[in-house]
């Protein structure tokens, strides 16, 4: 390494030799108590084996999502929620929003729009008296996901909660009905804006800018969401299950690396699954949605040498509902992964070439700047 | 309906995206609602698939088993390709399209009123009836014999494909319509064949040569003496063949095989030219302007050329036979001559077929030209069985020569040509290439599979990948003697042909009956005691 000007000029192999053994050492931790005491954790909770469940109507629900900027600083969206239920004959639906809103943290408020469809498949669902309803991903996390979903953070104005009460009775409609987004429908996001205005106007005595109403339009969007969520989790109890492939989550042995990493790593290759935890779901403050909800948590593995699921029950379930389950789940699982969620995931994926079919059908063959540089 | 053309097509081929439900096949024929015309395509492949199974890692059948138990019957889907074979105009092919199908275009199944038309006898008159089509046993499938006499044919298939039936059937419907045709038949296996017609006729022939009508290059391949390969000797059998022939002329041959002390036919010019050497040769020798004069140190090429001249004789003494005639003598309208080859080695085959071929096409010539064989049957088929032996790819024998010449010049003396083999790659791809029409049955070998499809235009890489499948009598026929290519039920020979296939169970049975039948005397005096 040259340092002529006093100002270093590192090659990676330079910056590498300096961290390798600090980095190696995070990523593969060699023995040590807390190694051990881990694993014996990890091995008195892991129950081994998983026996036939007897479950047979058995939904899935999944959505998706895509969006393009437009060159004009706005951005259309698809977003899209589907339901494949085994029954005596196999049941499916899906529902898809196509939208245009303003680019203002486009990406957050399309993820709550499919977000809010998603949990209304799920509701409607609830209807055709499944055994049990599988979702995508945590309920933990999409109740939870506020944070960052709304540029409010957890500091709720106050006047915002009088705004949301005033909205919804002057759409004329409960939130949380029907299968689409109603703060993201084109008709009715215009009308919110307005109302929006009107309303902060009312309360400030002056204008309100241009960011303040947009601020304040996708806290009411993501309200939406969580309304419908709440809605679902006291309607859905040891029916609704949550499961995800991938997650950062450290809440049951609240060790540095997340469980699921520890559940892959030490609990070898067979069919298994965590004695379950009772986690608490509390919605953000700021949702005004005081109601929490008991969640039953484990880690399974449904098939033989494939990664572990997290797996998040709504209610406190027992053993044996817990292991008839599982044993369901197992046996339609394919690759270690229950198949209803599979095909759903197939019939409600928003890609590319939909989205560049979109455009063609909407005439809009330069849908963002990226094409004039032929990605 | 059977779906729509999907995108990217071309004014050759386009895929087509079938409706649930509907399962296009191999060989079928569709017609496209094109912008301002119809175009009528084949579908030349095949593509199934179901969307919940398409997954790489789905490696055991039990995950199949768990996502069927899931969907219930899968989501089945159709790609077909299409070749493009015509425009339609008024139910009438009038051309090749010049653009592709639109995208998106109604693809429907060939109605079997068009199918008939287009595969119906040309211009009225009667056809070779071939068959049916594979896929429309309502449709028959017509050759135009035009088209096959002046653009030869190739019958190519494996063993026990079904490439004799495919022969018998054609011949049969020449021979109905009052045509001509000589078929060389290596291996006796059409011996004993009759035809379902009350004017037809078939006469198996015995080959035979006529020493004295064989030209130098005959008598130089039945003894192997080239000027390439044995100079010297080929220098004094041409002496030899020009005193010969003088002295035949002056009809003073048989004094000379008499002075050689050769028993012989007295007009029998091969003796005579053995006679001539011999004497030659003769340490008494007379002076004597018939017989050859040589330097002493050429003797030994001489005495080689006898020994071979001996041997010829004395080996194919059955076969040469002065004053027999030709083999073509025998062709006449509504005739089958089958020329007998069983017995003949591979030598004596070449020069047969190769010195027949030679013969049909110079009197075809000459009957046109207007210089003699007014009454010599024209058009005639010649057909080759075992063609990849007589004009194999690795050598050039006389058969080849002759063939050679018939393809590039049997169309305007009314001379066709039909090579029959099984192995293809081993065929002579000068004259392959210019047998125009092929029947192609089943083929098997990957080579020959190449080799056909590089010979044959319309054959696409999918569709020659369904060669091996074909059934026995199933055959892609290709070439302008049908209108568009066909797949094609070749249908059974009506007639009686010798050279089934081998019955070993039901032989051996019989055989076995008679045996325990037998009296144990008279099976103890059929051993010999």
């Amino acid at each position: 390494m040259k340092v002529e000007s006093g100002l270093p000029f590192e090659t990676i192999e330079e910056a590498l030799v300096g961290a390798r053994e600090r980095i190696t050492s995070l990523i593969f931790p060699r023995g040590g108590m807390e190694g051990e005491a881990l694993l014996s954790v990890i091995r008195r909770e892991w129950r081994s084996g998983i026996e036939d469940g007897g479950l047979e109507r058995i939904g899935a629900i999944d959505g998706s999502s895509n969006s393009d900027y437009l060159t004009l600083g706005q951005v259309i969206f698809v977003t899209s929620a589907s339901l494949f239920m085994r029954d005596s004959e196999p049941v499916v639906a899906r529902k898809y929003q196509i939208g245009v809103m303003d680019d203002f943290h486009y990406r957050d408020r399309v993820a709550s729009c499919r977000e809010t469809m998603e949990v209304k498949m799920a509701l409607r669902s609830l209807d055709l008296r499944p055994e049990i309803v599988l979702m995508d991903g945590s309920f933990l996390a999409m109740a939870s996901r506020g944070l960052w979903a709304t540029p409010y953070g957890w500091k709720v104005p106050h006047h915002m909660r009088r705004i949301l009460m005033a909205v919804e009775s002057s759409l004329g409609v409960g939130l949380t009905g029907g299968l689409i987004s109603i703060t993201h429908q084109i008709d009715t996001a215009r009308r919110l804006e307005e109302l929006v205005r009107s309303l902060l106007e009312e309360e400030k005595g002056t204008p309100p800018d241009k960011d303040e109403i947009r601020r304040a339009v996708a806290f009411v969007e993501r309200y939406e969401s969580l309304l419908s969520l709440n809605r679902l989790l006291s309607q859905g109890e040891r029916v609704l299950i949550a499961i995800a492939k991938r997650s950062g989550s450290r809440s049951y042995f609240n060790h540095r690396l997340p469980d699921m990493e520890l559940v892959r790593r030490y609990t070898g290759q067979e069919p298994g699954y965590l004695a379950p935890k009772v986690l608490e779901l509390r919605f953000p403050d700021y949702s005004g949605i005081g109601r929490g909800y008991r969640i039953t948590l484990t880690y399974a593995r449904l098939e033989r040498g494939t990664n572990p699921l997290r797996i998040e029950i709504v209610g406190e379930v027992s053993d044996q509902r817990l292991e008839e389950i599982l044993g369901s789940l197992a046996g339609f699982s394919v690759k270690g992964y229950p198949y209803h969620l599979r095909r759903v995931h197939e019939l409600t994926k928003v890609g590319r070439d939909l989205m560049m079919h979109l455009a063609k059908n909407l005439m809009m063959p330069e849908i963002s700047g990226r094409e004039r540089l032929g990605e | 309906m059977l779906g729509r053309i999907a995108p990217n097509s071309t004014p050759i081929q386009a895929e087509m995206i079938a409706y649930s439900g509907m399962v296009p096949k191999v060989g079928d024929y569709v017609v496209i609602d094109s912008d301002e015309s119809q175009l009528l395509g084949m579908i030349s492949g095949v593509v199934r698939g179901a969307l919940e199974l398409e997954r790489g890692d789905l490696l055991q059948a039990n995950y199949y088993d768990t996502i069927l138990k899931v969907v219930g019957s899968p989501s089945d889907w159709l790609k077909a390709t299409i070749r493009m074979v015509g425009v339609l105009s008024n139910g009438e092919l009038v051309g090749l399209p010049r653009a592709p199908p639109p995208t998106g275009a109604l693809v429907r199944r060939a109605p079997a009123d068009l199918l008939r038309g287009i595969f119906a006898p040309p211009h009225g008159r009667e056809g070779i009836r071939l068959g049916r089509l594979l896929t429309r046993d309502d449709v028959v499938v017509h050759l135009d014999p035009d088209e096959l006499i002046s653009r030869h044919l190739a019958v190519l298939a494996v063993t026990g494909g079904g490439k004799s039936n495919s022969v018998a059937v054609i011949l049969e419907e020449i021979a109905r319509m009052g045509g001509v045709a000589i078929l060389f038949d290596v291996h006796s296996e059409y011996t004993g064949m009759s035809l379902d017609c009350p004017h037809c006729q078939v006469e198996t022939v015995d080959p035979v040569l006529d020493p004295n009508t064989l030209t130098l290059e005959e008598l130089g391949n039945l003894l192997r003496v080239s000027y390439d390969n044995a100079p010297k000797q080929f220098i004094y059998l041409k002496a030899a063949y020009r005193s010969a022939r003088e002295l035949l002329i002056r009809e003073r041959l048989s004094e000379y095989l008499d002075r050689a002390d050769i028993d012989a036919e007295r007009d029998d010019m091969l003796a005579g030219m053995q006679a001539v050497i011999q004497l030659s040769l003769s340490r008494d020798r007379e002076e004597d302007r018939y017989l050859l004069n040589f330097p002493s140190n050429d003797r030994g090429s001489i005495e080689s050329l006898l020994a071979k001249i001996d041997f010829v004789r004395s080996k194919y003494g059955r076969v040469l036979k002065p004053a027999a005639g030709e083999l073509v003598d025998h062709l006449n309208y509504g005739k089958l001559v089958i020329v007998d080859l069983g017995q003949l080695d591979s030598d004596l085959t070449d020069v047969v077929v190769g010195k027949t071929l030679y013969t049909i096409l110079m009197r075809a010539k000459l009957r046109r030209i207007g210089r003699g064989y007014d009454d010599f049957p024209v058009p005639v088929l010649a057909v080759l069985e075992e063609a990849h032996a007589l004009i194999p790819s690795t050598e050039r024998t006389y058969t080849s020569s002759a063939a050679a010449s018939i393809a590039k010049e049997g169309r305007k003396f009314g001379v066709g040509l039909c090579l029959v083999s099984q192995r293809p790659k081993r065929l002579n791809s000068d004259v392959l290439s210019q047998m125009v029409n092929k029947i192609i049955l089943r083929v098997v070998e990957p080579d020959d599979q190449a080799y056909v499809r590089r010979a044959t235009e319309f054959l696409s890489e999918e569709m020659t990948s369904y060669l091996p499948s074909l059934n026995v009598g199933e055959a892609v026929v290709v070439g302008p003697m049908v209108r568009i290519p066909a797949l094609v039920k070749v249908r059974l020979f009506a007639g009686k042909r010798g050279g089934e296939s081998l019955r070993a169970y039901d032989m051996w049975r019989e055989g076995l009956r008679r045996r325990l039948s037998a009296s144990p005397d008279e099976y103890y005096d059929s051993i010999g005691g």
